[in-house]
């Protein structure tokens, strides 16, 4: 049985652990080929997130050190969309650092 | 030859984005009031918009898209919504002034009561739109407003003592009633750095197929356009320096700035400056109303242009069609077209820093802009801009409750 | 690619190049045995109010139902019909294809042309 959740529903909301602590708003979605379509490779959440989705430059300006926290498609529970849940601990989330970020803005 | 008509964009924008009500009232109120020591703010508000028109006219060269609507692709509905919202409500107001505008010259022209020409100033600017084409309008416009440079003539024909007027370009605080003097400071870059102004210019560009090897030539008709705008209100301004100062004529109604052009040119000098009032607000209430259809079409993703047929642009049409009634029936309801000016340039210098602030992004972003990019002065200078126009702000609300009319 | 700064609210265009709106919605179908799938574009009123207020877009909703616009049902497009994610999304379809242009129509066909000089 699939389900269907609408991506703009998803964007800005609150993704908590396990023990109910905040981990960080989804503020963009990773997709890559697949076949002839497209799946989710990961989300990424938290301010930094929002600055690189913004503007790239911006971003830098406010300096290193905000980091965009990475959350795989399979460590994310989205049964409740409103209420999106991590499945594992917060602590073992990849986290992308800046130069990891830069490559990424222009693919 | 092109290239010279390219120019005519870059008039057309300055004639309705500024040689218009606002413009004139406060370039005359300015001159009435303090003689020639406000014309740096003129010359400070013109460059800036020359600016922002050149990198409005440059985004549309290169991406083919619009400011409105590259503002949504690149930031998205929920940042794009407020600025838009805000920017048509300010339209309607300034839409509003303009076409009482039209009426009020008609008026000085006629004797007959400004509210009998709502409704054929209103049809007049419908029909334009609806029938007509960008280049048509463009042309007919910039053409018919060249009759401003009436007021340069006039202030050259004046003999004024130019080594004053070249004090006026420095910077200086009033001697009296500052506050006064810093509101229409502030009144003065409102009415020229009009948003509406820059949405316009960029949505002609891509009207106009303009393409990435037009980039040079979109500098000199930015610079030239506007620079155009500024010559005319300071020509505004001297003459109502030189003729309503000495006078002690404070310059608070249309029938009073009327007066300026008359020891220039006798009994002719008033029917020019209704003829240049009237076709100045036609030009803006041109303008301003394509200009709303504009920003709606381009944010929601629509057909939109004045070059298609209205049937090709249904919803487009049907934007510029109830925004002009809805001026219309404001006007009608006796909304005074001159307070609603000076109360529109207030409002402009409060939205003025969100809606320059994508500049920053989209004249610096590859993707919109390719190689053409903008250099430190452009980022500088946009900077500044938002710095000033939220310091304005700031201070426009007190200033207009303590030293506006 | 990312959906949110590669693909959400920018300009559709068909086959031919005619706009047909702005990316105001994507539709991700959950599965259970892989990580979820880009299903959907979605298009319209509805979708791009609910977005900025839940029963604004429940409104106009309403609104298209009652003119008899395309049901109150948003335009979907499956993203298999994506043929180029730019500057613009490009689409592998004509316009008429879709319910996208359902609002020009309407206005059109009720308001435009019963004016003259319309070009109908």
């Amino acid at each position: 049985m699939s389900r269907e959740v609408r991506v703009q529903d998803l964007l800005g909301r609150q993704v908590r652990a396990a023990n109910n602590q905040s981990v960080g708003r989804i503020e963009e979605i990773r997709v890559e080929k697949h076949g002839k379509g497209y799946v989710v490779r990961e989300f990424h959440l938290g301010a930094a997130a929002l600055l690189e989705r913004l503007s790239a430059h911006v971003g830098s300006w406010f300096g290193r050190g905000r980091e965009v926290r990475v959350v795989a498609w399979d460590q994310m529970d989205l049964r409740e969309p409103k209420r999106p849940r991590l499945l594992v601990e917060a602590a073992t989330l990849a986290r992308l650092d800046e130069d990891e970020a830069d490559r990424l803005r222009d693919p | 030859m092109k290239n010279a008509v390219r120019l005519l964009l870059g008039v057309v924008t300055s004639i309705g984005g500024f040689i218009e009500a606002g413009s004139i009232s406060t370039s005359a109120q300015a001159g009435a009031l303090y003689g020639f020591r406000l014309l740096w703010a003129i010359v400070l508000a013109a460059t800036c918009v020359a600016f922002l028109v050149e990198m409005a006219g440059r985004l549309a060269a290169v991406s083919h898209h619009t400011l409105a609507a590259a503002v949504r692709e690149r930031f998205g509905v929920t940042f794009h919504v407020g600025p838009i919202v805000a920017e048509l409500l300010l339209d309607v107001l300034v839409l509003t002034a303009e076409i009482g505008g039209v009426c009020t010259a008609l008026q000085l022209l006629t004797g007959r009561p400004l509210r009998l020409w709502v409704l054929p100033a209103a049809f007049l600017v419908w029909v334009l739109l609806w029938v007509g084409n960008f280049d048509a309008i463009e042309n007919s416009v910039a053409l018919l407003g060249l009759v401003t440079l009436c007021f340069v003539v006039a202030a050259c024909r004046l003999h004024p003592s130019w080594s004053d007027v070249a004090r006026g370009f420095v910077p200086s605080v009033a001697d009296h009633h500052a506050t006064r003097y810093a509101f229409l400071a502030v009144s003065i870059c409102g009415a020229t750095i009009s948003p509406y102004l820059l949405n316009f210019y960029s949505s002609g560009a891509v009207e106009e197929k303009w393409t990435e090897k037009d980039c040079t030539m979109n500098r000199v008709v930015a610079f030239f356009g506007m620079g155009f705008g500024a010559v005319v209100s300071m020509g505004v301004l001297v003459t109502a320096a030189m003729v309503l100062q000495p006078r002690g004529i404070a310059a608070d109604a249309f029938s009073q700035m009327a007066l300026v052009l008359t020891p220039a040119f006798g009994k002719w000098g008033f029917y020019l400056f209704a003829a240049s009032l009237g076709i100045g607000c036609l030009g803006a209430a041109l303008e301003v109303a394509l200009n709303m259809a504009y920003l709606l079409g381009q944010s929601l993703g629509w057909s939109w242009g004045e070059n298609l047929k209205p049937k090709d642009g249904t919803r487009f049409s049907l934007v510029f069609t109830l925004a002009i009634g809805l001026a219309a029936g404001l006007v009608l309801l006796g909304l005074d077209p001159l307070r609603l000016t000076l109360f529109s340039m207030a409002l402009t210098v409060l939205i003025l820093p969100v809606l320059v602030l994508p500049f920053l992004v989209l004249m610096n972003d590859e993707h919109y802009v390719g190689r053409h990019t903008n250099g430190w002065l452009g980022n500088v200078v946009v900077g500044l801009i938002v710095v000033g126009g939220f310091l304005m702000a700031l201070v426009a609300i007190p200033l207009q409750i303590l030293g506006g009319s | 690619m990312h959906l949110v700064r590669d693909v959400l609210d920018k300009q559709l265009l068909d086959r031919d190049g005619r706009k047909m709106g702005k990316v105001d919605g994507i539709v991700l179908e959950l599965r259970e045995d892989g990580p979820p799938r880009v299903a959907f574009i979605e298009n319209g009123l509805p979708v791009l109010l609910h977005r900025l207020m839940g029963t604004a877009g429940d409104f106009a909703a309403l609104v298209e139902r009652r003119l008899g616009i395309r049901d109150g049902e948003p335009v979907r497009i499956p993203m298999a019909k994506v043929v180029e994610v730019g500057i613009d999304v490009r689409l592998d379809l004509a316009a008429s294809e879709t319910r996208a242009l359902a609002w020009e129509e309407w206005v059109g066909k009720h308001l435009i042309r019963r004016i003259p000089g319309s070009g109908a």
